[in-house]
């Protein structure tokens, strides 16, 4: 106890007690359920995550990286590389399906026109490789399915890879 | 991660920001002192959120925040030293029916506020007083000299 010369000075204070700790029922279940939140969110539970895949349609190989989970009015990139691992020049297409893109809002796909939802390359050459990247911001929370369906012309080779995006409330 | 770990640093920043600005502010807030308080959170919202509106996010502050208040809760209860970090200890401004001048220099505050504080616990004089505190929550308190001086009414009973 602060003095105005210092400490104690026979100051009436409470006598020293142990104290014991008891948590009320409700706070015994709420406290852990809050402090789980709070461990979750420090191991990265809540924060964006990412998957990326390769697939083969013929000697195109196809990555495909997009954000498997993300916070609504957060804004993300997806990414689809296609690289020539043939000896032949070829033209490739991309197109997404599904409702995936719909659950984004400022979706821009670049390179393309706006509103796009397929990209077209024409004669990718052997080792070379064209990259896709789709702008994305989460606007309505949920599970979003959608399939990215590569062609490659000629042969006709298909290449479907499935990405889905949980977005957070 | 980073909302946690932004929640928990501006806590421990504020915590220690009301520790270092004192008891007696705390009590009673002039209009300067509100003001203050009402821009501290549009000055830290954005540092904590960073534009993350989200649901998520905010549900995520709240949960690091209770958690802080809740061991933070446990461990003023349960050490006295963590008690007296957290929220100081009271100081003795009056003693033995004599104000400690040096005391009232350090807590900023007058001696006109000890008095009309004592005057609202019903005492009139200083020599009346055997101790007189400010509070860890900034209140003015006062141990009377006499036992009959303790047998007082409180405020709203006085004529």
């Amino acid at each position: 106890m602060g003095d105005g010369g210092g400490k104690g000075g026979g100051t009436p204070h409470p006598a020293e007690a142990r104290h014991r700790f008891h948590l009320p029922a409700l706070q015994s279940i709420g406290m852990p359920i809050l402090g789980l939140v709070t461990l979750l969110a420090v191991l990265g539970v809540f924060d964006p995550a990412h998957e990326s895949r390769l697939v083969w349609a013929g000697d195109l190989a196809v990555v495909v990286r997009w954000p498997t989970r993300l916070r609504e009015t957060q804004a993300e990139v997806a990414e689809i590389e296609l690289r020539n691992e043939g000896t032949a020049p070829f033209s490739a297409s991309v197109a997404f399906e599904g409702a995936w893109l719909d659950a984004f809002r400022d979706v821009h796909v670049d390179p393309g026109a706006e509103e796009a939802r397929s990209v077209a390359f024409a004669d990718i050459g052997p080792g070379e490789s064209r990259r896709v990247r789709v702008q994305l911001r989460a606007e309505r929370s949920g599970w979003h399915r959608g399939t990215v369906h590569v062609l490659r012309t000629p042969g006709d080779r298909v290449a479907a890879v499935p990405v889905g995006t949980w977005v957070l409330p | 991660m980073e909302t946690v770990l932004r929640v928990a640093f501006v806590y421990l920043f504020l915590m220690l920001g009301f520790r270092v600005l004192g008891k007696r502010e705390l009590a009673r807030l002039s209009p300067f002192e509100l003001v203050t308080l009402m821009i501290i959170p549009e000055i830290v919202s954005q540092a904590l959120t960073r534009g993350d509106g989200s649901l998520t996010n905010a549900l995520i502050g709240v949960a690091t925040l209770f958690c802080l208040v809740f061991l933070t809760s446990i461990a003023t209860f349960r050490w006295p030293k963590a008690r007296e970090l957290v929220e100081g200890s009271p100081t003795v401004v009056v003693k033995h029916g004599k104000v400690l001048p040096d005391a009232l220099a350090r807590e900023r505050i007058t001696e006109d506020e000890v008095f009309s504080e004592m005057h609202h616990a019903g005492l009139e004089r200083v020599e009346q007083v055997e101790w007189g505190y400010v509070e860890t929550t900034g209140d003015l308190t006062f141990v009377p000299a006499r036992p009959e001086d303790k047998q007082i009414k409180p405020r709203e009973e006085l004529p």
